[in-house]
């Protein structure tokens, strides 16, 4: 069965349709880029998928389960975790903090515990410490050597970095990054696609959903791609197929109109 | 015990005491300039030192406040109980419970709140009325001022939920405004602007705390039976208060402060937070009004202004947003320094609206800011 199953998901902004009857599937384990050109609507199903936007038709399946509807942390709770196109940090907690804000035990632990439990409390923080830091790990010692750092003080890849370990400290099912190589040079997107397949390697059951401008960053990464062009799905498949697809051509270089 | 923390709070406390000895406002403001640039000075010449004693602080923050609390137990002994200055700190301390509260919710948690004074009205008319109207005993009153602060806390807390930022400001005014009105209207109950007259004392064990203490060798006002109960209070408020803010719970509202948004993509139920925020913050002012109607004996609506709120605010803006050090230092400051300045009474509100304007323009952090972190990572092994 798949994954995560999406079906004629479609929002409207008053009269305007952001996202218009989008349907993909994704297996476990599978990789799916999502390109298309600015205001073409992927961050809305971005926003669509983990929550903070509700669909105005359509359905979300996880695991066969409908979730479209959901608030974001219900959403989250159920395994989507994502990431923000301008990084959303939480700018003046330092890295580990930034990640433990992740994990589960941040919202599971109890209140009065931290009162009437120090022991318990403690335990708990340290092994929230303690995964946080394995999270890292991934990494090498990139992060692990800032670990104690302010996430503002962070160089800007780490930064995105540090977003990919607070997205997947929850052991998402699903991940989904909002274009990650933003604002990167060529050099350090080579890194951060590099870290990506790291990331894969480590957790192999991790279906991971990219949107993403760079089509050479797509390319080397994904097992399938979306092309939406005015909110809606002009091309999917490998991406192989889509590149010869004349509508993508046109969407990204636009129509050769007798120039 | 490490002798460096014994010795710098000692020199703090004298210098305290010393503080409170200088009658003259031209000499305390000489003084006080003195202590502020002795401060820099020694900022700037001694910077490794001052790094030192602040992380030597830091780590040992539990001793730090042992010790703070040991030398508090002695003051009424070093006035010899005058009522002046007791009263003085007593209200001092009130403020300093309150500041701490206040903090959680607008330091840690990000929430601002300009009606903060409205927890205290109804901290102080629980108390008042269970204990005047119904003869409920002081020491049952105490914690339901609390709990009923938390209640309106949560009442406060349901309609700013889809508010931010100016208009949260707006609606907590609005809501100190609506609280105060509420008293002044429901005389039959709270006796509108006459007020609760002849609250009783709080009585332990047959001991009446609004009698003179008398411990044989001296004397000294019932005011230092309040001095005792007050610290006590603000004790267990600044314990409990560390505690949770050094907790995952802690940890959510700091992150929260930063981002709603990106904290309800991480699983947080934003409701929920706030509410708690609101009700633990809340619960530490009603303990606040609940001492204050036991100890005053009288409360009336306007004690509980919109002025009182600012005056909060302040306190913890001065000492720095979301450091309890700070709001405590903040608290004390501003609760003392006015009675220096008993001449210039009519432009209190001034000069904390002043302390606001130049704090947020030139002292963003405060006097103590607050740099530690809640989780740090484990120093690694080499390799």
């Amino acid at each position: 069965m798949e994954l995560l199953s999406v079906k004629d998901l479609t929002i409207n902004f008053g009269g305007v349709t952001a996202v218009s009857k989008v349907s993909f599937s994704l297996a476990a384990g599978e990789m799916l880029g999502i390109i298309g050109p600015n205001g073409s609507g992927k961050t809305t199903l971005f926003n669509l998928l983990s929550g903070i936007y509700q669909p105005s038709a359509g359905t979300i399946a996880l695991n066969g389960a409908p979730i479209q509807g959901l608030p974001a942390n219900k959403i989250f709770n159920l395994g989507i975790a994502r990431t923000f196109q301008n990084g959303r940090l939480f700018w003046n907690l330092n890295v580990v903090e930034n990640i433990i804000m992740g994990l589960e035990e941040t919202r599971t632990a109890s209140i009065f515990g931290a009162i009437f439990a120090p022991a318990k409390e403690k335990a708990l923080q340290t092994q929230a410490i303690t995964k946080a830091m394995d999270i890292m790990g991934i990494f090498g010692s990139l992060l692990l050597n800032q670990a104690d750092k302010i996430a503002k003080d962070l160089p800007y890849a780490d930064r995105r970095r540090l977003e990919i370990c607070r997205a997947i400290a929850s052991r998402p099912k699903v991940l989904l990054l909002d274009e990650p190589s933003a604002g990167m040079d060529s050099l350090e997107t080579e890194r951060l696609m590099n870290d990506l397949l790291k990331v894969k390697k480590s957790i192999p059951d991790l279906s991971i959903i990219v949107v993403e401008h760079d089509m050479g960053f797509i390319k080397g990464l994904v097992d399938k791609v979306m092309v939406l062009n005015y909110g809606e799905s002009i091309a999917y498949g490998t991406f192989a197929d889509i590149a010869g697809n004349e509508q993508v051509i046109n969407a990204y270089l636009g129509q050769e109109d007798g120039r | 015990m490490n002798t460096y923390i014994l010795l710098s709070e000692l020199i703090v406390y004298a210098l305290f005491l010393a503080f409170i000895v200088i009658e003259d406002p031209l000499a305390v403001v000489g003084y006080l300039l003195a202590l502020f640039f002795g401060a820099v000075v020694y900022k700037k010449k001694f910077p490794l030192q001052t790094q030192k004693l602040s992380s030597l602080y830091a780590d040992n923050i539990k001793q730090v406040g042992l010790i703070a609390a040991l030398l508090a137990l002695t003051f009424p002994f070093i006035v010899n109980g005058d009522p002046y200055w007791l009263q003085v700190i007593n209200f001092a301390i009130l403020h300093a419970i309150m500041a701490v509260g206040l903090n959680f919710m607008t330091g840690r948690a990000g929430l601002i709140c300009l009606g903060y004074a409205a927890f205290e009205a109804v901290g102080a008319y629980t108390v008042g009325l269970l204990t005047l109207k119904l003869g409920v005993s002081f020491w049952i009153a105490l914690p339901l001022s609390g709990a009923m602060a938390c209640l309106f806390g949560i009442i406060l807390g349901l309609p700013a939920l889809r508010v931010k930022g100016h208009y949260l400001a707006l609606v907590t005014i609005a809501f100190g405004l609506i609280v105060q009105e509420l008293i002044l209207n429901t005389e039959s109950v709270t006796g509108g602007t006459n007020g609760l007259i002849d609250i009783p004392s709080p009585v332990i064990f047959g001991y009446d705390l609004g009698t003179v203490m008398n411990l044989g060798f001296t004397s000294m006002s019932y005011l230092a039976n309040f001095y005792y109960l007050c610290l006590a209070v603000l004790i267990f408020s600044t314990v409990v208060l560390y505690k949770l803010s050094n907790s995952f719970l802690g940890l959510s509202l700091n992150a929260m402060r930063e981002d709603q948004l990106a904290v309800q993509c991480y699983g947080m139920n934003l409701t929920s937070y706030k509410l708690y925020a609101f009700a633990i913050s809340a619960f530490f002012g009603g303990l606040a009004g609940g001492l204050y109607a036991a100890m005053i004996n009288f409360i009336a609506p306007e004690n509980f202004g919109y002025s009182l709120s600012v005056i909060i605010i302040s306190m913890i803006i001065l000492g720095g947003l979301d450091s309890i050090p700070g709001a405590l230092l903040g608290a004390f400051a501003l609760s003392i320094f006015p009675e220096k300045f008993r001449a210039f009474e009519d432009y209190r509100v001034f000069f904390y609206g002043l302390i606001i304007v130049l704090c947020l323009l030139f002292m963003r952090e405060g006097l103590v800011p607050f740099k530690r972190r809640i989780f740090k990572a484990f120093p690694r092994e080499a390799g």
